[in-house]
C-alpha cells in the first residue's frame, strides 16, 4: 500500500509549510530515512526523511506551494500502485532528519546538531523514563536519534548520549586562553597588548560576528533580602560565612539555564551546540582589566558550596592566581556593576556563548503594592542574548524566569 | 534467487525460515523430526495440554466450593483420553506450522543436516538418502535436549526425560523428580493432583532458583499443601534402577526413597553436535553456539538462534532470536534485545515475571521501592477461588521506571502482558497514575500493587 508523507507540523504554532526543495523525481526510488525534501515554514528550513523504501509515486505539493501540516505531499510505494487520494494510505508523517549524516564527533564536549532539530523537539518520539532520565541531565531530545521502533528514543539511547558526554574531558580551551597572558603593562607607549589586547578583539569580534540584543527587567529582591538577613547567622555558624546577594543572583541564573539550555548554548559552524553542563563565568574587574574565571559544572552545586565556589575564584582572581583552565570553558556569564551605581546596561556576550547577565545597583523604591505604597528594593537585570540563536520571547521568559528566583527566594531552596 | 538454509524446525528455525520467505528469499528448512521443535512436540504445548486436564480434575473436585454438586460420583481421570487430547493438540499445531510452510513456500527436508563447507550442507535424509544443499547464508536452529546427570542416564523407563515423562503409560503411584526448576515445578503441579505421590529434590535453598523468592515461596506452601514433598538444599546421590530407590542427600542426612518414576529436569544442553561445526570454523562449546548481538556466529554469513546459542531457553526467545537472526542474514542491521522477556510458570498457582527480581534490582540499583498486592484483597480471585498469591512491583526511586513485575497467582502468565508492556515501554510510574483498572479483574491487583508503592493503594 503507498504510503503517504504528509506536511510535519514544527512546532505549536505552525500553520503552514512550504517545500522549498524536492530531491527527487517521480518515479525515482527512495529509501526510507533518506532526505527526499527540505521544507519550510516561517523561519525554519529543514530536510526531511523517506518513511519507507520505495518508488516516489506522486508528488502531490509542488516546490514554493504551502499547505497546512497533515497535508499529503507526496506517496510512496510499488511501481505498479496505484494512488488513492485519502483514506486507503497508510499515513505516516515525514519523519525530519534529526542527526546531521555524520555523527558528532565524540570527542567534543556537547551534542551537535543542526539547526532544525530544536523545532521538531515537541514531537519527539521517546519512551516515559528516556525522557526523564534526558530531563534531568538537561539532555535536549530533539539532539538525540531514537533506536527503537520508529526510531524511538530509548533509555539506552539516552544512557549512551550521556556516556558520549561525561567521557569527554572538560572543554576545550576556547578563545578564552589568552586572558592569562603575562602582563607586560610598563611601557610608556602603552601599544595594544596583552591582556588588553585579547579583551579589545574579542569585545570587538564578539559585537561583529553575533546578532546581539539587550533586555531589561526589574526584580524586587524586599524578600531575598530579609531572606539573606535571617539566614546570615545560621549560614555562617554553620558554613562559615554568610550567603551574598551575588551567591542567590547565580543560584537563580543556574536554575534559570537548566531550564532553558538553549541559553546555555552556543552556535559554532553552523550548528548548535548546546551544552549539557552549566559552566558559569564570573566577570570580575581587576585594575588590569576584566577577568572571567569560571566556576565548572555550577548546576551541581548547593547553594553554600557555589558560595564558597564564587569567593573562591574572586579571591584567586584578585590575587592573580587563576589557572588559565579556570578561565576557560564558561557557557554564559553573569558581570555585575551594581557596585558602581550602574542601573541597567548592555553587556556583551562572551563569545561563543549565547547570553550574558548585567547586573545593576539594588535600589529601595516607592513601590505600588495593591493600593498602598510600599518601600521595595529594586535590582535592575540585563540579559544581552544573541538572536541567532534565541529569539526574543525566550530570552524574556528566561530573564523572567530569573526574576520569579528572586522575588519568590524560596523557590531556589527546594 | 538469494538461498537461506535453515537447519532446525523448531520456535527459532520456522519462524526464521518464514520470515527470510517473507523478505524474498529462497528458503530450505532442514528437520529430521516433527516441524515444531521440543516447543510444539515436547514442551511448552503438550504440557500445558496435560496441566489443563489436571486443572479441570482440580476443579471438578471442588466443584462443591461453587454448590455444584455431583452428588456421589467421584471423578475418573481417564488417562488414554488425557493423553490422546495432548496429542491431538499437537499434531493441530504441527500441522499448522506445515502449512505455514507451504504458504510461504518453504522447501522442508526430513533429515539431519551437517556441514561439508562454509556454502554447503549435506543431509542425510530419513530414507537413507543423501543430498548436498549449498546456500548463501545459513540460520543454525538445532534446539537443545534434556541435560542428563552422569550418574544415571535416560533409560525411558524408570529415569525419564521431560519428553518421556509427559506420555507414561498410566500415571504413576509415586514420582521422583531430580531438579526444581521451572519443568521440574511443573511435572509436580501435574502429577500432584493426578494423585501422584511426588517428591521434589532441588540443590539450590528455593525452588525456582533465580526467580523471586516470595513468589517461589507461594508455589513452595502450595506444592506442599498439596502433598508434595520438596527437599531444597539436597543432592541425589545415587539412583539404582534394579531396585528403584534413590539416595539423596538432605541437611546432612543421607535418605533412601523408592519411586515408580524418575523425572530427571536438571537443565538443557544446546544440541550442537553432528553439524560438524568443527570443519568450518564456527566457535560451540557446552553453553551453545557464540553468537554477537545480530545473532551471528564468527563465520560471517552462519546465524544462530534459540537454545542452540545458550542464553535464555524459551520459546517466545527463540521467536525473537530466530527473527532477528533472519532479518540479517537478509541483509538487515539488528540488534536482539532482551529487555522485557516474561518468564512464565505453568504450576498451580501460575508464576510469572518479567523484567529484574528484587534480589537483581537491588544489585543494580542504589534504592529499589516494592510495591505488593495480596490475591487474597482481589475480589475476582475470590470468585474464582484462587485467593493465594501476590502481585510484586519494583521500582527504581529516581525516574520511578518499572524494573520487573512477579505474579504468583491465577492467570498469572496472561497478566504479565501487562508487565512486559510496561518494562518493553520504558513506562515510569508516573505514567501509569490515574490509570483505569477494568473491575472486576486480576489485573487490578497490578494497579494496586503499583499504587501501595506511593501509599495510595484502596484496597489493601
Amino acid at each position: 500500500m503507498a504510503i503517504n508523507v504528509v506536511m510535519p507540523k514544527l512546532g505549536m504554532a505552525m500553520k503552514e509549510g512550504t517545500v522549498s526543495v524536492w530531491n527527487k523525481k517521480v518515479g525515482d526510488p527512495v529509501q526510507k530515512g533518506e532526505l527526499i525534501a527540505s521544507i519550510n515554514s516561517e523561519k525554519i528550513e529543514m530536510e526531511i526523511e523517506s518513511p519507507g523504501e520505495g518508488i516516489l509515486l506522486e508528488i502531490a505539493v509542488e516546490e514554493g506551494k504551502g499547505v497546512p501540516p497533515g497535508t499529503p505531499i507526496a506517496y510512496i510505494g510499488q511501481p505498479d500502485e496505484k494512488v488513492v487520494s485519502g483514506g486507503a494510505q497508510e499515513e505516516a508523517a515525514a519523519s525530519i532528519a534529526a542527526e546531521p549524516e555524520t555523527a558528532a564527533p565524540a570527542s567534543t564536549p556537547v551534542k551537535e546538531s543542526p539547526l532544525p532539530a530544536r523545532t521538531s523537539a515537541g514531537k519527539v518520539k521517546i519512551s516515559p523514563v528516556a525522557r526523564k532520565m534526558a530531563a534531568e541531565a538537561n539532555l535536549d531530545i530533539g539532539t538525540l536519534s531514537g533506536t527503537g521502533p520508529g526510531g524511538r528514543i530509548t533509555k539506552e539511547d539516552v544512557q549512551t548520549a550521556l556516556e558520549n558526554v561525561s567521557q569527554e574531558s572538560m572543554p576545550e580551551p576556547s578563545e578564552q586562553k589568552g586572558n592569562a597572558a603575562k602582563t607586560s603593562t610598563e611601557q610608556l607607549s602603552r601599544p595594544l597588548a596583552g591582556m588588553r589586547k585579547v579583551i579589545a578583539e574579542r569585545m570587538h569580534s564578539s559585537l561583529q560576528n553575533s546578532a546581539q540584543l539587550t533586555i531589561h527587567m526589574k526584580a524586587d529582591i524586599t524578600e531575598l533580602k530579609n531572606l539573606q538577613t535571617q539566614s546570615a547567622e545560621p549560614v555562617k555558624r554553620r558554613f562559615g560565612e554568610k550567603l551574598t546577594l551575588t551567591d542567590f543572583i547565580t543560584r537563580a541564573a543556574i536554575l534559570a539555564l537548566q531550564a532553558h539550555p538553549l541559553m546555555n548554548s552556543a552556535l559554532k559552524n553552523d550548528s548548535i551546540q548546546e551544552n549539557t553542563n552549566v559552566h558559569l563565568g564570573m566577570a570580575v574587574a581587576l585594575e588590569k582589566g576584566l577577568v572571567v574565571p569560571v566556576i565548572k559544572d555550577a548546576g551541581n552545586l548547593s547553594l553554600s558550596q557555589l558560595s564558597a565556589s564564587i569567593r573562591e575564584m574572586a579571591k584567586k582572581a584578585r590575587e592573580n592566581q587563576l589557572g588559565s583552565e579556570e578561565m576557560t570553558g564558561s557557557t554564559f556569564t553573569i558581570t555585575n556593576l551594581g557596585q558602581y551605581g550602574v542601573e541597567h546596561f548592555t553587556p556583551i556576550l562572551n563569545p561563543p556563548e549565547a547570553g550574558i547577565l548585567g547586573v545593576g545597583a539594588a535600589e529601595d523604591q516607592p513601590v505600588y503594592r495593591g493600593e498602598s505604597l510600599e518601600r521595595r528594593s529594586i535590582l535592575p537585570l540585563s540579559l544581552t542574548f544573541d538572536h541567532r540563536l534565541v529569539d526574543g520571547a525566550p530570552a524574556a521568559i528566561f530573564l523572567r524566569e530569573i526574576k520569579g528566583y528572586l522575588e519568590e527566594p524560596f523557590s531556589m531552596l527546594v | 534467487m538469494e538461498k537461506i538454509a535453515v537447519i532446525g524446525g523448531g520456535p527459532a528455525g520456522y519462524v526464521a525460515a518464514i520470515t527470510a520467505a517473507q523478505q524474498g528469499k529462497e528458503v530450505i528448512l532442514i528437520d529430521h523430526s516433527n516441524l515444531g521443535g521440543t516447543c510444539l512436540n515436547k514442551g511448552c504445548m503438550p504440557t500445558k495440554a496435560l496441566l489443563e486436564s489436571a486443572e479441570v480434575l482440580e476443579k471438578v473436585q471442588h466443584a462443591g466450593e461453587f454448590g455444584i454438586s455431583f452428588s456421589s460420583v467421584k471423578p475418573v481421570i481417564d488417562w488414554g483420553t488425557v493423553q490422546q487430547r495432548k496429542n491431538s493438540i499437537r499434531d493441530q499445531l504441527v500441522a499448522g506450522i506445515q502449512y505455514l510452510m507451504k504458504k510461504n513456500r518453504i522447501t522442508v527436508i526430513q533429515g539431519k543436516a551437517r556441514f561439508l563447507t562454509e556454502k554447503t550442507l549435506q543431509v542425510l535424509e530419513v530414507d537413507d538418502s543423501e543430498k548436498v544443499i549449498d546456500f548463501h547464508s545459513c540460520i543454525i536452529a538445532t534446539g537443545s535436549k534434556p541435560a542428563e546427570l552422569p550418574f544415571a542416564p535416560f533409560d525411558g523407563d524408570w529415569v525419564n526425560d521431560s519428553g518421556k515423562a509427559m506420555e507414561l503409560d498410566s500415571i504413576p503411584a509415586s514420582l521422583l523428580i531430580v531438579g526444581g526448576g521451572v519443568i521440574g515445578c511443573e511435572f509436580a503441579s501435574i502429577y500432584s493432583r493426578f494423585g501422584t505421590k511426588v517428591t521434589i529434590i532441588e540443590m539450590a535453598d528455593q525452588l525456582l532458583p533465580g526467580e523471586d523468592e516470595d513468589m517461589a515461596a507461594v508455589l513452595h506452601d502450595r506444592l506442599a499443601s498439596d502433598g508434595v514433598e520438596i527437599h531444597t538444599s539436597a543432592s541425589l546421590k545415587s539412583l539404582d534402577t534394579d531396585s528403584r530407590t534413590a539416595i539423596y542427600e538432605d541437611a546432612g542426612r543421607s535418605i533412601e526413597l523408592k519411586a515408580d518414576k524418575v523425572l530427571v529436569s536438571v537443565g538443557r544442553t544446546p544440541l550442537v553436535s553432528g553439524l560438524n561445526l568443527e570443519a568450518i570454523g564456527i566457535i560451540a562449546d557446552r553453553g551453545g553456539i557464540h553468537v554477537n548481538e545480530f545473532m551471528q556466529t564468527n563465520v560471517p554469513h552462519i546465524y544462530a538462534a534459540g537454545d542452540v546459542t545458550g542464553g535464555i531457553l524459551l520459546a517466545h526467545v527463540a521467536f525473537h532470536e530466530g527473527t532477528v537472526a533472519a532479518l540479517n542474514a537478509c541483509g538487515r542491521h539488528k540488534r536482539a534485545n532482551y529487555r522485557a522477556v516474561p518468564r512464565c510458570i505453568y504450576t498451580s498457582p501460575e508464576i510469572a515475571s518479567v523484567g529484574l527480581t528484587e534480589k537483581q534490582a537491588r544489585e543494580q540499583y542504589a534504592e529499589v521501592k516494592t510495591g505488593e498486592f495480596s490475591f487474597g484483597a482481589n475480589g475476582k480471585a475470590m470468585i474464582l477461588n484462587e485467593p493465594s498469591g501476590k502481585v510484586k512491583v519494583l521500582i527504581e526511586p529516581q525516574y520511578n521506571e518499572v524494573l520487573g513485575l512477579s505474579i504468583a497467582g491465577p492467570r498469572a502468565t496472561e497478566l504479565i502482558g501487562q508487565g512486559t508492556l510496561m518494562i518493553h515501554g520504558e513506562l515510569t510510574v508516573d505514567v501509569l497514575e490515574d490509570f483505569i483498572a477494568a473491575h472486576p479483574t486480576l489485573s487490578e491487583a497490578i494497579s494496586e500493587a503499583i499504587a501501595t508503592i506511593k501509599g495510595q493503594a484502596v484496597h489493601a
